[in-house]
């Protein structure tokens, strides 16, 4: 099929890569060229002075540096098994300005010859990636040019159907909406799919614990899991449960320290106060026990009576949270729905919530990490391994 | 170079301080050094060394003169 | 109860003798919402509202807007519902719905011809509507823009649709209305797209000329798509003025939601709160009041929504009260200037939230 690429724009790669991608050879899991390929740029993203501000650039520049990829490759014990399935189509999301280029690594990594369709939103931050990208590809690695196609290009299902057409694996990011669109398009038979929905997460917080920390340092690692990105990253805590005996102080604590970090950072915009107080209220409309409980605007928080998922339906960016007291641990159980995708903890065993979900069987929570790192870049996402879900495993008799 | 010139290499590149600021430096002391500088610090100097840091390391470097120590773990000497 | 205002003129209370009316009235009527909505009452308990710490019209709470185009919210027994109106739904596919019994779509009427009386006189003069005849083909399910035609029309005197049913320019029909009315004072409605669109520019293209001096040029439905187009305000006018004679302007504020009280235009181009409503702005901050003359997000009360809840509202829109009974046109209440709609921000995150729903 013969598409019309002047409607594409290229910010990495050409129409020729994409053509061609049919005959690219896979590379191994975690190739030579491939790994010295992204911890050169993780080098170049750091010497760009433009990363300076974009504290996503630099974490994903940290994130790729040589030891980083090391560390990863080294907990895998058969990578010499693996190898890339070929063509990767990402679709990445509109809004998660690098998270294109850690869809990207995963499926580099594994060897494929990856394709990331950007939303058309326009980030500093993935021109800067990509502007890096494009100068290795074509001084010091140009054989990897073949690897890598970023696109742009309007919404057009043509185009999006005739890159599914050719693909292996296609990952697609975003809400219900863009994912039933684009699964619409049918894949080449033997085409594996890997799909990242909208999700939300909750914080647990056990009070007593937390009165004997820095809560200037809690604030700090809470605002970067919430307020950085809008609290739209899926790993956002939109819930915030409190346990133990001192909950009533701990609560006072916790958002005072937070409030003074988000009056001096956060840029709130007057659409989003409405927003979120017509969130509270819809959710307070459609069910009982559901209290208005802040004054002002930047951090909204709505108190529950009961603990249920259903408030979900209400979630809205920008600081708004809906809080819990609860008695014991067991009762963030209804919670763990299969929109449930991280946990974050502070004075709360790994160990209990780990066996709280075995225990019970539960659709979901993915990912369980202390408060304040949700933003963690990792291998692991969704409940996939990606690189691993995105190779081939070759079975032979050793 | 030699390995203090690296050392300090790393530092002065990647966090943009002076020379001579090195041996006060600390930590969320200067506003170079925050949680951002520091990601950049620490793949200057494996970059540097060749070495790959543990975790805990990594949190542990808070000064310029603790760096010197952690980095001896790696058979670094100054 | 309504009946209570009409004892006055539409702009003749200062602010005290205002509030005592129309707080007592929007008490009465959040009580009333509150026993017969179960959302409403809903939004009470959420926010906790405290009915015995009401002391003036700005302490009822605000409802937001949108929960018009989710909820079905309604106060009377569905059998009671005279007519449902629906706004006109220019942000995305969702649509307000408001239903109406035979007392609060009357007092919408009266309301509407008692504010427009005070600028054009007790009279019924002629109305030349800037649309078509089908706007209100469906009484019963018909838009913001179908009820402020008819609000019109019913206080007019010989109303003429001026536009054929595929937008184009009936100049036959202009001509034989100025003919017969053009030298006494008539009052021409649209949208003020519509009359850009479908009037001025199209009399630009005819050779004939048509004087419209006599002319109340009353327009609605805000700006947006003009400023789209790069037109402001003052060149709307200017234009208007060059191709049409029309002088006197009537632009006015007003939301479907809360249809009748309109926030008319005076001579002086301020925007006024009539006695049946009225206007707070508040810091997005934290909802506090801003003083006169700080921007900030508008907040309507109304006394009229008497069968669904929407006597308190919080709209999206942004505006500056520029000063309340002092304007030189003699007016009592406040008088403001709208900005507009709320930007949308750029929202980072990969989630659908609740909001985008409603963009």
């Amino acid at each position: 099929m013969q598409i019309n690429s002047d409607k594409i724009e290229f910010l990495v790669g050409n129409a020729e890569v994409l053509e061609k991608s049919a005959e690219t050879p896979v590379l191994p899991m975690f190739s030579e060229q491939m790994k010295s390929f992204l911890s050169d740029l993780s080098r170049e993203l750091f010497a760009d002075p433009r990363s300076k501000g974009y504290k996503d650039v630099l974490s994903y520049a940290y994130w790729i540096r040589s030891s980083s990829l090391q560390q990863a490759e080294s907990r895998h014990n058969d990578v010499d098994m693996r190898l890339g399935r070929g063509l990767a189509l990402h679709i990445a999301p509109s809004n998660v300005p690098v998270n294109f280029a850690v869809s990207m690594t995963s499926s580099a990594l594994a060897g494929n010859i990856s394709v990331v369709r950007l939303s058309s939103k326009q980030f500093v931050q993935a021109d800067i990636i990509c502007s890096a990208m494009e100068r290795l590809l074509t001084s010091s690695h140009t054989a990897l040019r073949t690897y890598f196609c970023i696109i742009r290009y309007p919404h057009d299902p043509e185009i999006t159907g005739w890159l599914s057409s050719m693909c292996d694996i296609r990952i697609i990011w975003g809400g219900d909406r863009t994912i039933n669109e684009v699964r619409a398009l049918p894949l080449p038979t033997r085409a594996i799919e890997m799909t990242f929905a909208d999700r939300f997460s909750a914080a647990v917080i056990n009070s007593d614990e937390y009165l004997v920390q820095d809560s200037k340092k809690v604030a700090e690692g809470f605002y970067t899991d919430t307020y950085y990105t809008d609290q739209n990253a899926c790993s956002s805590p939109r819930f915030v449960i409190w346990t133990g005996n001192s909950v009533p102080e701990a609560r006072e604590r916790f958002w005072e320290a937070l409030a003074e970090l988000v009056d001096r950072d956060y840029d709130m915009q007057p659409l989003q106060a409405v927003d979120k107080y017509t969130a509270v209220c819809a959710a307070g409309m459609s069910m009982d026990g559901i209290k208005l409980i802040s004054s002002g605007n930047r951090i909204v928080r709505a108190e529950l009576e009961r603990l249920t998922p259903d408030v979900m339906k209400f979630k809205t960016g920008g600081g708004l949270f809906f809080e819990y007291t609860a008695s014991s641990l067991e009762e963030i159980v209804p919670i763990l729905t299969k929109q449930c995708q991280t946990l974050s903890l502070l004075g709360i065993s790994v160990k209990d919530v780990k066996e709280l979900v075995f225990r019970n069987g539960v659709r979901g929570c993915d990912r369980i990490v202390p408060l304040g790192q949700t933003m963690g870049l990792e291998f692991i996402w969704d409940g996939f391994r990606m690189i691993e879900t995105m190779t081939r495993y070759m079975y032979y008799d050793k | 170079m030699t390995n203090l010139e690296l050392y300090n290499n790393a530092f002065v590149e990647s966090l943009g301080v002076d020379e001579a600021e090195l041996e006060e430096l600390e930590y969320q002391k200067n506003p170079a050094w925050d949680s951002v500088g520091h990601m950049g610090l620490v793949a200057a100097l494996e970059d540097a060394f060749d070495i790959m840091m543990d975790t805990d390391d990594i949190i542990d470097l808070s000064s310029y003169k603790k760096g010197k120590e952690i980095l001896g773990k790696y058979d670094v000497t100054f | 109860m309504i009946d209570d205002f009409y004892a006055y003129s539409p702009y003749e209370l200062d602010a005290a003798a205002k509030s005592r009316l129309l707080t007592g009235e929007l008490k009465r009527l959040t009580a009333f919402h509150r026993e017969h909505s179960p959302e409403y009452a809903g939004f009470l308990r959420t926010v906790g509202y405290d009915e015995d710490k009401v002391e003036k019209a700005s302490d009822i709470p605000f409802f937001p807007v949108r929960m018009f185009k989710e909820f079905d919210l309604i106060s009377i027994d569905r059998s009671e519902v005279f007519k449902t109106l629906t706004s006109s739904g220019t942000t995305g596919q969702s649509v307000s719905k408001i239903f109406l019994d035979k007392q609060t779509a009357l007092s919408q009427q009266k309301v509407m011809a008692r504010i427009l009386g005070d600028f054009w006189g007790k009279k019924r003069i002629p109305l030349l509507v800037i649309d078509t005849p089908a706007v209100l083909r469906d009484r019963k399910m018909f838009t913001a823009r179908g009820a402020a035609v008819l609000g019109l029309s019913v206080i007019a005197r010989d109303t003429v649709y001026v536009l054929n049913d595929d937008m184009s320019l009936n100049t036959d029909r202009l001509r034989e209305f100025l003919e017969k009315y053009g030298s006494q004072p008539f009052t021409v409605f649209g949208f003020t797209f519509m009359v850009w669109q479908h009037f001025y520019k199209e009399l630009l293209k005819t050779d004939e000329r048509f004087d419209l001096s006599q002319a109340f040029l009353m327009t609605g439905g805000g700006w947006k798509k003009l400023v789209d187009s790069a037109v402001s305000h003052s060149e709307f006018k200017r234009c208007i003025t060059e191709t049409t004679g029309i002088t006197h302007f009537l632009d006015h504020y007003g939301m479907a939601e809360q249809t009748g009280c309109i926030y008319a235009e005076c001579e002086c181009g301020h925007l006024h709160a009539s006695i049946y409503s009225d206007v707070f702005i508040r810091d997005p901050e934290d909802f506090s009041l801003c003083p006169n003359g700080t921007k900030g997000i508008i907040q309507v009360v109304s006394a009229l929504p008497g069968s669904y809840p929407g006597h308190s509202l919080l709209t999206e829109d942004e505006g500056i009260i520029l000063g309340e009974d002092d304007c030189p046109c003699g007016r009592k209440g406040k008088y403001i200037e709208i900005l507009g709609r709320m930007k949308s921000a750029e929202i980072r995150g990969c989630s659908d939230t609740y909001a985008d729903k409603f963009r």
